[in-house]
């Protein structure tokens, strides 16, 4: 808890504290609203980052957005955290103005809250989960400051106002996300969250002729399916691939009797551009029978398709493309 | 379905009682043991089976179960007497404090309530009737289950500290110990018991199990500066889209291992202002289960312990021994994992 020591000593600060803060906005606001700055800033914003190129589709493009949504995302990513958690680092500038007086123990919890979001964000910006560890801490830190900052009635009302403002605005920032999950919590399980149609065929085949399956994407096949599933970057067959040559499907095939691949658009993309192992999917995109749901495909490499599967097949929603020599499907 | 009632409710009852067992000096309030013991339990069945694939490989699915259930019951035997104690103190006390209280902070009392259970009840009724049933989906996910699947399959944990496995076509990529996959090898364990069924029911429900944990936390600590603040926090925190997300569909082990580190500061803190052996023990213990849960919780650990050492009470050597005591308790509750993969195993700690 706050002592009265610090509160007087925060009282008392205050005013220099307040008249630094307008001081230093007046200044901004002057060399915002003069053009200079706005351009110097904007050109930083849009200086294309060196990470993307590392980690693409992950919204960090440009330099700007590396620092807004990477390493300081705890704070600022409001598509995904909502406004409040902008409030943090007000907050803990508030703490460490106030730091004297108060208990070891609040101290501690700061400095390995501090320490851990420093790590996170200079090591995880690439990915929002990490950045998602820190923001039940940072909510709980920011309501902590915002009743204990000062004990007068009014100080407080005003600090508990502002962070219930922005955490409504919070909720409308992020409207269409909610509309989303409440569909989610009020709406039977949609089929299309996963190609079941290709699931169901895959069980049904894997009786008779225990074919193998290569991942190219998520791992869905090694999960909901009987077949023998392989990661596409198990060494096994890595080295194949990396090849991409005329024979490369064929030695999937008679080595390691792999007769589908699975991918979907997602995965297409990722390995297309930013692997070795672009040659080998437009490989597999030209020379194989595909069957998709629109969102997840099965590439055969030597498709037996009857026509009995072709029906259960389209019954599900699939479509067949025929993308080249690999095979005529449709036997008896 | 069995497997709800028992990791759920069953096992943290014995997680419960042995803490209150543990609380000699009745320091430490009832419920506070409680909530924490709702995420321990599921995350002790873990760690217990991660000791028993690894030690004692290949044996029989159902004896695995009996040993997890044979170490809860012995948890729950060895805190039962001091638990009936305390728990009826603890509802004397309660049923006195209401007594006591005006009629208007009984009616404040009661909208709290009302405010927080209406809410919860509604989310629970359409949880239970709709997203439930949503199919575990999305990379890492489906990764996790593909190993909490193997590890059942094989009854063994050891090809986890290898890049692949032969025959399988698995790959190991996960830097994490594998905690929360074991969660689905339990279910499958325990199903297997009755009725072998390929379920992941229980798996999926975790996620929502830590996420309501999380809030109630959250919700137990700012209570204690006010009442109607928890309330605001908890509307706070339900305005981060990806909290809700995630105790909704995400499946994902975000609130499980957010939840142990969540528990590892709060004994940080409790050690720092109480300096005593229960909180440094449980402050190791809960520190080594976040570890367990991911490798964010390994990293962070490090920080703890720092932490530990320079803001614990005492001179330079009491600290540096309580720095020390909680370093093995965190090796011991799971952060063993990576010393073990980084000897024998993948080595992932050496390429950071």
């Amino acid at each position: 808890m706050i002592t009265s020591k610090h509160n007087s000593r925060f009282k008392h600060h205050i005013f220099w504290w307040s008249l630094t803060g307008l001081v230093v906005a007046g200044l901004f606001m002057f060399l915002f609203t003069s053009g200079a700055v706005t351009d110097f800033f904007r050109e930083w914003w849009n200086t294309p980052s060196a990470m993307a190129g590392q980690y693409p589709n992950r919204g960090i493009e440009t330099v700007g957005k590396l620092w807004k949504d990477g390493y300081l995302r705890f704070f600022f990513n409001y598509e995904l955290f909502g406004c409040l958690p902008a409030l943090g680092l007000p907050a803990l500038i508030a703490f460490l103005v106030t730091i004297r007086g108060r208990p070891r123990w609040q101290t501690a919890l700061v400095f390995v809250g501090s320490l851990s979001a420093v790590l996170i964000g200079a090591k995880g910006y690439y990915n929002f989960r990490y950045a998602f560890t820190l923001t039940p801490f940072i909510v709980a830190f920011i309501l902590f400051m915002a009743w204990t900052l000062s004990k007068r009635p009014f100080v407080r009302a005003i600090l508990l106002g502002v962070v219930c403002v922005l955490a409504v605005y919070s909720y409308r920032v992020q409207a269409e996300r909610y509309r989303h999950y409440t569909r989610a919590l009020s709406s039977s399980p949609k089929a299309d969250r996963l190609p079941y149609g290709l699931i169901d065929y895959l069980n049904r085949i894997s009786m008779p002729t225990n074919p193998g399956v290569l991942m190219m994407g998520d791992v869905w096949p090694q999960y909901y399916t009987r077949c023998r599933a392989i990661n596409y970057d198990h060494p096994d067959v890595f080295q194949i691939l990396q090849r991409a040559d005329d024979d490369c499907l064929t030695h999937l095939l008679n080595e390691h009797s792999i007769h589908y691949l699975a991918s979907d658009g997602e995965s297409d993309t990722f390995l297309r551009s930013s692997s070795s192992l672009k040659a080998f999917v437009d490989l597999a995109r030209t020379r194989t029978l595909t069957i998709t749901d629109g969102r997840y495909s099965l590439r055969c490499i030597a498709p037996e398709l009857t026509r009995s599967e072709i029906e259960a097949l389209t019954q599900h929603g699939c479509t067949i493309i025929s993308n080249g020599p690999a095979g005529n499907p449709g036997k008896n | 379905m069995l497997v709800f009632p028992v990791t759920y409710l069953l096992f943290p009852v014995c997680v419960w009682m042995f803490l209150l067992a543990l609380d000699r000096r009745n320091e430490y309030p009832v419920l506070e043991f409680l909530l924490y013991s709702f995420g321990l339990a599921p995350a002790l069945v873990a760690l217990i089976l991660y000791y028993a694939l690894l030690l004692f490989p290949g044996c029989d699915g159902t004896r695995y179960v009996l040993a997890t259930c044979a170490i809860f019951g012995l948890l729950g035997m060895i805190g039962i007497l001091p638990a009936r104690r305390r728990f009826a103190m603890a509802w004397f006390a309660t049923g006195e404090h209401i007594h006591g209280l005006s009629a208007w902070q009984k009616a404040e009392w009661a909208a709290f309530w009302i405010i927080l259970v209406l809410p919860l009840t509604w989310f629970a009724w359409h949880y239970l009737n709709y997203a439930l049933w949503y199919s575990l989906n999305g990379h890492d996910v489906l990764e996790y289950a593909c190993y909490g699947k193997f590890f059942f399959n094989e009854r063994t944990i050891y090809p986890f500290f290898e890049t692949t496995y032969p025959g399988v076509g698995i790959v190991f990529a996960a830097k994490h110990a594998p905690s929360f996959s074991l969660l689905l090898t339990w279910e499958r364990f325990f199903t297997a018991v009755v009725r072998p069924v390929e379920s992941d029911l229980f798996f999926r429900t975790a996620v929502t199990w830590y996420g309501l944990l999380i809030l109630a936390i959250q919700c137990f600590w700012i209570s204690k500066l006010n009442r109607w603040l928890a309330v605001i926090g908890i509307a706070a925190m339900l305005g981060n889209s990806w909290f809700f997300a995630t105790i909704v569909t995400a499946h994902h082990l975000d609130t499980f291992r957010i939840f142990l580190l969540m528990l590892s500061w709060i004994w940080l803190a409790r050690h720092i202002y109480r300096d005593d052996r229960l909180s440094l023990y449980l402050f190791g213990a809960c520190t080594g289960l976040a570890a367990f849960a991911h490798s964010i919780g390994m990293l962070l650990a490090a920080f703890s312990l720092v932490t530990l050492v320079l803001f614990s009470r005492g001179g330079i050597r009491v600290r540096f021994y309580k720095g020390v005591v909680a370093a093995l308790l965190t090796l011991l509750f799971g952060g063993g994992h990576y010393v073990i993969d980084l000897i024998w195993g993948r080595q992932w700690v050496a390429g950071l």
